[in-house]
C-alpha cells in the first residue's frame, strides 16, 4: 500500500461494512474495519446495542470462547482480514468529531474507539457507517422479566454468540425479521411457541410463513400480548385478541420461557448524527435515517452510510444484497474520488425507496395500549410509564412534590413540532444507561399521539457522545500529555489587569 | 399589533425568572426566543449557586438570590431540585493547594462562613474523593438545583401566571422613537411595548446592538458531561481537579471544565454546539478527583455556547438612553443569580428602580475598556483555550 494512501474507517463487520470495507482494500485503499463484537458481558447488560433483556446463558462468561464463536461466525470478516484490511474487534465506535464551526481545533476528522481496556482517536479520510439497525421496542406488563428480548438481540445471541439462554420462544411479529428468526431457532433446534401479530394476516413474507406453519409454529393472528407471566422470568405470555377497538378480546395462554420482541427496526443513526450528517424522516427507510445520496454519501462530503443504518426494509430482513451494493456504491465512489477506479458505480435503483417497511408499528401500539393500558413503564431504567411520559409527570425521585403543569405536553409544542428533548428533560425517559434504545421511539409515538401531531412532526432526541456507554476510566485517554494537565483551565484565565478591576 | 408591557428577548433562565416576577406583579409580560427556552446556557449550567464571596460587584446579589433560592420550590409551585448542601473546593496536588490559599485569603474579608480544611475533612464530606486531595475551603452555606428544572418551573409558573412564551420567534429589530424603546420587530410581526429586556445569553451584545447599545461580551463554546447514576456520594457543590461537580438527585455525577473554544453567533441562528476529544480528558478529570467510580460510564456529554463580560461580572442595568432598555448579562454565571438578577429586572421594568443591590453592575464600567479588548485577550472566535 503506498504512502499517499487515504485512510477509510468502516465501522460495523456486518455484511455492509464488510463488503465495503473488502472492496476499499481490493482498490488499494488503507482500511480498517471496527467492530463492537464480541462485547463484554458487562457492555451487553447494557442493553446496547442490541436489547439483549438478561437473556445471556452462562457461556459468556468464558472471553476466549466467545470470541471464537463471534467471529468463526462471520465469514466476511475472515475475508477481510485475509485481505489485508485492518480489523479491530471487541472495538466500539463512540464517536465522530470533525472540524467545522465552533470546532475548529481538532488535528484532522477522527473517530473515537473503545475496548474493553482502553479507548483512543483513529483519524480518517473517508469513514463508512455500516451501525446496522436496533429493535423498535413497545412494552406490556413484565416486559422487565428477564426473557423479554428484542429479536436482533435474540438472534445475536443465537446466532453469533451461541448462548441464547432459551428453549421455548414466543415472537411477537410477523414481519419478515421475526419469520426469518423463527426459521433459524428452529433449525437450532428451538421450539416456536408461537407468533402473535395484532393484524389479520401475517405482515411478512407468505412462502416463509408457510414453511414456519409447516414446521409446526403456530401463528395467533389478530392478538397482542396483555402481559408476560412468570416470577423471576418469563414463563408464559397471556395473549389478548385484538379487533382494533379499546376492549381486549378473549384471552389465551402460551407456555414459553423466551419472548421476542419483532415489533420493528430502526436504523442505528447515532455516529451519523453526532458527526452532524442530516438525519431525515422516512417512513420507508423505518424512521428518522441519514440523507444519503445514490452513492450513500451522506451530507458530510466523505462520510457514508450504508446497509441497515442507512435504512431498514423487509426485503433487507431477508437478502443482505441490497446492502451490499450500497456498500459498493461507496467504496467506488470514494476510490474514484482517489483517482483508484475510473468509472462512476454502475447506476443503482435508490436504496430502498419502494421497498415495505413496517414503521411506524401503530397497531402494536395501539393494541398494547388497549390490553396493558397507560401504566406500563416506557423506560425501563429511568422508571417513566406511558402516563408519566404524556402527562409529563416528574421523574419518580419528585413524586412527593407532585404537580403537573396543565396541558404540558402543549407547552412543549412549538409550531405544531413537539420536542422529545424537552420531554426526556423533563420525564428523563430515555435519560438512562440503555441511552433511550429501548424506549426512543416508544416515547416519540406516544407523543406524537398526546400531542395531536404526525409523528414526522417530532423534534426527536438528540445524540449524544459517547454513543455508547464507556466507564470513565476507559474513555479517559491513557497518553494525556503532562502539558495538558499543566494548562487546565478552571474557568477562564484572570484578566483583572485589563479592566481596571 | 401584539402590544405588552414588556417584552423580554431571551426566555433562558435570566429571562425566564425576570417574566416570571413580571407575570406575579401583573405586568402582561411576553419572553421571545429565537429557538426553544433554555437550549443555550442554561443547558449547559452546572447548577450551583455561587456566592460570589470574593467578588464585591456580585456578592449582594447573589446573596439575595441564595435568600430566594431556599423557598423557590414554594414560590414557584415547581420543583427546581435545590439543596443548599454547601460547597466544597478541593486542592488536588500542591499546584491546586497554592491556588487554594490565593482564593481563600480573598474569602477572609467576606460574611460568608468559609473554612480552610485539609484533606481528610473533605473526604468526611465526600468519601470519594482521591486520598490526593490535601485541602479544601468549605462552607455550609450555597447549594444547587436542576438547571433543566428550573427553568422549566420558571416558564410554567410565569404561564400560571399569565405570562407568555413564544419560542421559534426571534427578534430582529428593536423601535426606538424620541428616545424611548416603543417595541419589537419579529419575522412573524412587530410587539410594541415600552420597556425590552435583553436576557439573550450568547445573543445580548447582537440584539443590544439593534437598539445602538454596544455590550461588551464574548462568547465560547464549553463542554460537560454526566455519569450513569450512582448511590449518593456527595452533596455539596463541588470545584476541585479542574472540574465543577455536582451530585444529581437522581445520583448521576454533572460534571465540566477543562479547555474551550471562543466562537461567533449570529443574532437568530442556534450556533453549532459540537463536543471534542476533549471531553476524554473532562473524563479523566473526574477519575483522578475519585478514583473509585473510575469503572462508572459515561452517559452523555453536550456542549453549550455561553457568554463572558470582559471583567467576568453580571450586566444588569436599566439604560436611559434608550429610555426602557434594560441589559442582562450575567457572564455565563446566570444560573445561581437567576432569582434576585430577575427580580430586578422586573422591578426595574416596572419602577424604574429596584431595592436590590445592583449599582456596581452598569454599563458605565467598560468605559475606558479598548475597543479591541477581545483581541488582546485572544477571545477571538476560533482561538481556543487562552
Amino acid at each position: 500500500m503506498s504512502e499517499a494512501s487515504k485512510k477509510v474507517m468502516v465501522i460495523g463487520a456486518g455484511p455492509a461494512g464488510c463488503a465495503a470495507a473488502l472492496a476499499a482494500a481490493g482498490y488499494g485503499l488503507d482500511v480498517t474495519l471496527v467492530d463492537e463484537h464480541p462485547q463484554a458481558v458487562s457492555a451487553m447488560s447494557l442493553d446496547a446495542p442490541y436489547f439483549y433483556g438478561s437473556r445471556l446463558a452462562p457461556v459468556l462468561s468464558n472471553d476466549g470462547e466467545i470470541a471464537d464463536r463471534v467471529l468463526g461466525a462471520n465469514e466476511g470478516l475472515m475475508e477481510c482480514l485475509d485481505a489485508g484490511v485492518e480489523v479491530l474487534v471487541g472495538t466500539s465506535a463512540w464517536g465522530v468529531f470533525r472540524s467545522g464551526p465552533n470546532s475548529r481545533h481538532l488535528a484532522g476528522d477522527q473517530v473515537g474507539v473503545a475496548d474493553r481496556e482502553r479507548s483512543w482517536m483513529l483519524p480518517f479520510d473517508y469513514l463508512v457507517i455500516a451501525s446496522g439497525a436496533r429493535d423498535l421496542v413497545l412494552s406490556f406488563p413484565g416486559w422487565e422479566l428477564p426473557g423479554v428480548l428484542g429479536v436482533m438481540g435474540a438472534s445475536m445471541l443465537l446466532r453469533s454468540y451461541e448462548a441464547l439462554g432459551g428453549r421455548s420462544l414466543l415472537i411477537l411479529g410477523s414481519g419478515n425479521a421475526a419469520l426469518a428468526f423463527a426459521r433459524d431457532a428452529l433449525s437450532a433446534g428451538l421450539t416456536i411457541a408461537g407468533i402473535a401479530e395484532p393484524a389479520p394476516q401475517v405482515q411478512g413474507d407468505a412462502a416463509l410463513a408457510r414453511e414456519l406453519e409447516e414446521a409446526g409454529a403456530r401463528f395467533y393472528l389478530g392478538h397482542t400480548i396483555q402481559r408476560a407471566l412468570g416470577e423471576g422470568s418469563v414463563s408464559g405470555a397471556r395473549l389478548a385478541g385484538h379487533d382494533g377497538s379499546d376492549r381486549p378480546g378473549q384471552t389465551i395462554d402460551v407456555p414459553c420461557d423466551t419472548i421476542c420482541l419483532a415489533f420493528g427496526m430502526v436504523p442505528n443513526v447515532e455516529l451519523p448524527a453526532v458527526a452532524g450528517c442530516a438525519i431525515g424522516f422516512d417512513p420507508a427507510r423505518s424512521g428518522w435515517a441519514p440523507m444519503v445520496d445514490a452513492n450513500m454519501e451522506t451530507t458530510l462530503p466523505g462520510i457514508f452510510v450504508v446497509g441497515d443504518a442507512a435504512g431498514v426494509s423487509e426485503a433487507g430482513c431477508l437478502d443482505s444484497a441490497g446492502a451490499v451494493a450500497q456498500a459498493h456504491r461507496a467504496a467506488a465512489s470514494i476510490a474514484m474520488r482517489e483517482g483508484l477506479r475510473a468509472a462512476p458505480a454502475d447506476a443503482p435503483p435508490r436504496p430502498t425507496a419502494s421497498a415495505a417497511t413496517h414503521f411506524p408499528p401503530d397497531l402494536w401500539l395501539s393494541s398494547l395500549t388497549a390490553s396493558g393500558g397507560m401504566d406500563v413503564l416506557v423506560c425501563q431504567c429511568e422508571e417513566v410509564s406511558r402516563r408519566d411520559l404524556v402527562t409529563v409527570a416528574p421523574p419518580a425521585y419528585l413524586r412527593a412534590s407532585e404537580k403537573i403543569a396543565p396541558d404540558a405536553v402543549t407547552m412543549l409544542t412549538v409550531n405544531g413540532h413537539p420536542s422529545q428533548d424537552s420531554l426526556k428533560r423533563l420525564t428523563r425517559a430515555g435519560m438512562g444507561h440503555c441511552q433511550g434504545k429501548r424506549c426512543r421511539e416508544h416515547s416519540a409515538m406516544l407523543l406524537a399521539r398526546a400531542a395531536g401531531v404526525d409523528l414526522a412532526d417530532v423534534v426527536t432526541g438528540s445524540y449524544r457522545i459517547p454513543v455508547r456507554p464507556i466507564p470513565l476510566g476507559v474513555i479517559a485517554p491513557a497518553d494525556e500529555s503532562a502539558q495538558m494537565r499543566a494548562d487546565w483551565p478552571v474557568w477562564l484565565h484572570p484578566v483583572a489587569e485589563e479592566t481596571g478591576h | 399589533m401584539e402590544t405588552a408591557d414588556v417584552v423580554i428577548v431571551g426566555a433562558g433562565i435570566i429571562g425566564l425568572s425576570a417574566g416570571y416576577w413580571l407575570a406575579k406583579a401583573g405586568a402582561k409580560v411576553v419572553v421571545l426566543d429565537k429557538g426553544r427556552a433554555a437550549q443555550e446556557s442554561s443547558s449547559r449550567a452546572t447548577g450551583f449557586l455561587s456566592l460570589r464571596g470574593e467578588e464585591p460587584l456580585e456578592a449582594p446579589l447573589a446573596l439575595a438570590a441564595e435568600r430566594l433560592w431556599n423557598t423557590l420550590d414554594e414560590e414557584l409551585g415547581y420543583p427546581t431540585e435545590w439543596r443548599q448542601k454547601g460547597r466544597l473546593w478541593v486542592a488536588l496536588g500542591e499546584h491546586e493547594r497554592d491556588a487554594l490559599d490565593e482564593k481563600y485569603r480573598g474569602f477572609l474579608n467576606t460574611g460568608i462562613p468559609f473554612e480552610r480544611i485539609d484533606g481528610e475533612r473533605c473526604r468526611e464530606i465526600a468519601p470519594s474523593l482521591s486520598p490526593a486531595v490535601i485541602g479544601g475551603i468549605h462552607t455550609p452555606r450555597s447549594g444547587h438545583a436542576n438547571p433543566q428544572r428550573t427553568t422549566q418551573a420558571f416558564a410554567w409558573a410565569l404561564r400560571d401566571r399569565g405570562g407568555a412564551i413564544i419560542e421559534e420567534r426571534p427578534v430582529t429589530g428593536i423601535h426606538v422613537a424620541g428616545g424611548k424603546v416603543t417595541g419589537v420587530a419579529t419575522p412573524a410581526g412587530d410587539i410594541s411595548a415600552g420597556v425590552v429586556v435583553v436576557a439573550a445569553g450568547a445573543q445580548t451584545s447582537k440584539v443590544a446592538a439593534l437598539a445602538h447599545v454596544e455590550v461588551p461580551t464574548a462568547t465560547v463554546r464549553l463542554e460537560a458531561c454526566v455519569t450513569a447514576p450512582l448511590p449518593p456520594l456527595f452533596d455539596v457543590a463541588m470545584v476541585g481537579g479542574g472540574l465543577s461537580l455536582r451530585q444529581t438527585r437522581r445520583g448521576n455525577i454533572h460534571f465540566n471544565g477543562g479547555p474551550h473554544e471562543w466562537v461567533d453567533v449570529e443574532l437568530t441562528e442556534e450556533p453549532a454546539k459540537p463536543n471534542t476529544p476533549i471531553l476524554r480528558n473532562i473524563a479523566r478529570r473526574l477519575a483522578e478527583l475519585m478514583p473509585g467510580i473510575r469503572d462508572i460510564p459515561l452517559l452523555r456529554s453536550w456542549a453549550g455556547v455561553l457568554e463572558v463580560t470582559p471583567d467576568q461580572m453580571t450586566i444588569l442595568e436599566r439604560l436611559s438612553d434608550p429610555d426602557g432598555l434594560i441589559v442582562a448579562s450575567c457572564s455565563g454565571h446566570g444560573f445561581g443569580m437567576a432569582p434576585s438578577a430577575g427580580l430586578a429586572i422586573s422591578e426595574l421594568a416596572q419602577h424604574r428602580r429596584t431595592s436590590l443591590p445592583i449599582e456596581a453592575l452598569g454599563l458605565s464600567r467598560f468605559s475606558t475598556l479598548p475597543r479591541d479588548w477581545k483581541a488582546r485577550r485572544r477571545w477571538e472566535p476560533g482561538r481556543y483555550n487562552t
